[in-house]
């Protein structure tokens, strides 16, 4: 899963929110719907659409949508 | 409609999912694991809310070592339903769902051996038994969906240990259909009337042409199927469901298919047949009139794809099922047909809600003679509390607190460790922090208050609390502690404080301590009205004496160094 398109396009489905409104630069924290809880669910929601594993660890690693969209083409 | 929402588990993505799904206000208690002194307290939220229906999730794994023997478990599940009781008895009707409980095992295996199978299976059971002898409270099968879609697929241990929340997205989305489901169930039954066809529908073939006796009608096999899909419309014809037949048959053909030895179902059991010739949309017009109900009050099932269509064409009110297309699928539609239009908790009948408010009204001398305050049950939890000026160990974890706490944050002043560290080096400032323990374990460090010393004034530039302890009158300990503290300061003249300055600086999150100062006392002395923002008391400035801080509220012990 490389597409960019396709990647924003569930984040905006899982965040509730418009796929223009995101970028790679979309950040934890300062973008309004991406909070803890939501972060959580982020996590969730991509583990289960690309079948991959995100380490506990990591988690709190992930601050941009950049960091997140690594973990769909590991 | 409002719903309270409570749990011992984080909350809020399933009461996302809810009022996307309903379109309703959601109550959720503030701080973590505050349920039952909501439910306690007539001075909560909970009660401040009005909901029209109260849900409780509870994760039974978040008490994990009380389900160890029968005594601690049972005292566990004796003190939830105290809370729960207390509420019904002080809410009059308000319906309460509580959820059931998963004892039997956890993910981790903890429980692996029979002898705890066996107790966790008790638990669950000593916990439903004592649930449904309760007025008004309705058990939420949450047991059934974790057996439905089985444990790998119900837990996420992941976000469990990051975020307290211990569900998979698909028990989310399953839990969230159920409360809905009940919920709304409280309203009556969405449909009246459930109309079905005959052939392969109640039975495999076409009675006409094959008879009766090479129709599939079977107790195994493939014409099991038929009659498992007729024991679930008997089950919903004794829950109050209307049947009908709509068939296009000649009527001796139907006669004779009924006298089959196989058949559950009895003409009986339908309140009116239509068994003709005629489109079967003009045939449930007049089974309407005949029931005197409303076109959309009817479900419709049928295999033939070319009926349904018409059906649908030609009255579009009727819900038509979407047949199988795997026959083996069928008693599960029709269960699922059930659940999606005709469940009902039966409970609007307004006789039958006064008889609980009768019957709630005597209960609740009854249940306060047994003096169950948040006080007792406060007091139960063991708690111990130390409160001390910040160690240089402590510096990290009160920066991450400060950092991180959003609601039970007087100021929401964010700082680096090295600020953190020059408060504390600092002569005219100082960090103090509070550590609590529970019969449950050590909450460790909770509490983070930073004050600024001006001359006989100390400004609380910083109070906030973990939400894992809110609602269990930490913060009124915490405010006697510091009474004591500065009057030790004045006795010991190092410094000689006689006035308390508190700050509330409200944010989208710190709702739940924005009358923190009124509560303890502090007088309020001037409110700025943010120019950005359109709300009022965006920051308020209080003072108190020091000799008119809140006492010990006799709740804690004493944490022993």
């Amino acid at each position: 899963m490389k597409d960019l398109g396709e990647f924003f396009a569930f984040v905006a489905d899982v965040m509730n929110v418009k796929p223009q409104e995101l970028s790679l630069e979309t950040r934890y924290g300062e973008f309004p719907a991406w909070d803890s809880v939501m972060h959580l669910k982020l996590v969730m929601a991509l583990e289960e659409e690309f079948d991959t594993e995100i380490p506990i660890e990591k988690i709190p690693d992930i601050k941009t949508l950049q960091d997140l969209y690594e973990y769909t083409h590991k | 409609m409002k719903i309270a929402l409570l749990s011992n588990i984080t909350i809020d993505m399933l009461a996302e999912n809810l009022r996307k799904k309903l379109a309703c206000e959601i109550y959720t208690s503030p701080g973590f694991d505050t349920w039952q002194q909501e439910l306690l307290s007539q001075d909560s939220g909970l009660y401040a809310f009005k909901a029209d229906a109260l849900v409780i999730i509870l994760h039974a794994n978040s008490y994990a070592d009380s389900w160890e023997n029968i005594a601690s478990g049972k005292n566990l599940i004796d003190d939830w339903l105290q809370a729960v009781k207390v509420f019904a008895a002080n809410s009059g009707s308000v319906p309460v769902f509580v959820s059931s409980i998963d004892v039997s095992d956890t993910w981790n295996s903890r429980a692996i051996y029979a002898s705890q199978k066996r107790l966790g299976a008790y638990f669950e059971n000593y916990f439903l038994e004592k649930l449904y002898s309760l007025e008004n409270i309705y058990v939420l099968p949450l047991k059934d969906i974790l057996e439905n879609i089985a444990r790998v697929n119900y837990y996420s241990s992941k976000i469990w240990y990051l975020g307290s929340m211990p569900y998979s997205l698909k028990a989310l989305s399953e839990i969230s259909d159920l409360i809905a489901r009940y919920v709304c169930g409280l309203h009556g039954a969405r449909k009246k009337c459930l109309a079905v066809d005959l052939d392969n529908t109640l039975w495999g073939g076409v009675i006409g042409e094959d008879g009766v006796n090479g129709i599939k009608l079977a107790n195994s096999k493939e014409g099991a199927i038929y009659q498992d899909a007729q024991r679930v419309l008997k089950k919903m014809q004794n829950q109050g469901v209307m049947l009908a037949i709509l068939s296009k048959n000649n009527v001796s053909d139907v006669d004779a298919a009924f006298s089959h030895a196989d058949m559950i179902l009895k003409r009986e059991d339908f309140v009116a047949e239509f068994i003709n010739w005629q489109p079967k949309s003009q045939n449930i017009k007049q089974l309407a009139k005949v029931l005197n109900i409303a076109l959309d009050a009817f479900v419709f099932l049928d295999d033939n794809p070319a009926e349904r269509e018409q059906m649908k064409a030609q009255c579009p009110e009727v819900s038509v099922v979407d047949f199988p297309s795997d026959i083996s699928k069928l008693p599960d539609i029709i269960s699922k047909v059930y659940d999606e239009y005709f469940f009902t908790l039966n409970v609007t009948s307004e006789d039958a809600h006064k008889t609980q408010m009768y019957r709630a009204e005597s209960k609740r001398r009854e249940i306060f003679s047994q003096a169950s305050s948040v006080n007792d049950f406060l007091k139960k939890l063991d708690m111990k509390i130390d409160v001390h000026v910040m160690q240089p160990s402590e510096e990290l974890r009160v920066t991450q607190l400060v950092n991180k706490t959003n609601q039970f944050n007087l100021t929401s002043r964010r700082y680096t460790q090295d600020e953190i560290h020059a408060f504390a080096n600092n002569p005219d400032s100082e960090i103090i922090t509070a550590h609590v323990s529970d019969k449950y374990g050590d909450q460790g460090l909770i509490s983070v208050m930073i004050l600024e010393y001006s001359g006989e004034n100390a400004l609380i530039n910083t109070f906030l609390m973990s939400c894992r302890v809110m609602g269990r009158q930490v913060e009124c300990e915490i405010m006697s502690e510091l009474r004591k503290f500065l009057i030790a300061k004045k006795i010991e003249k190092q410094r000689n404080i006689s006035r308390i300055m508190g700050e509330y600086i409200k944010t989208a999150k710190n709702s739940p301590v924005e009358n923190f100062y009124d509560t303890m006392k502090f007088r309020l002395v001037n409110q700025d009205h943010d120019q950005d923002q359109d709300q009022d008391q965006a920051r308020k400035f209080y003072e108190i004496g020091i000799s008119d801080l809140p006492e010990t509220t006799g709740l804690f012990g004493r944490l022993s160094e």
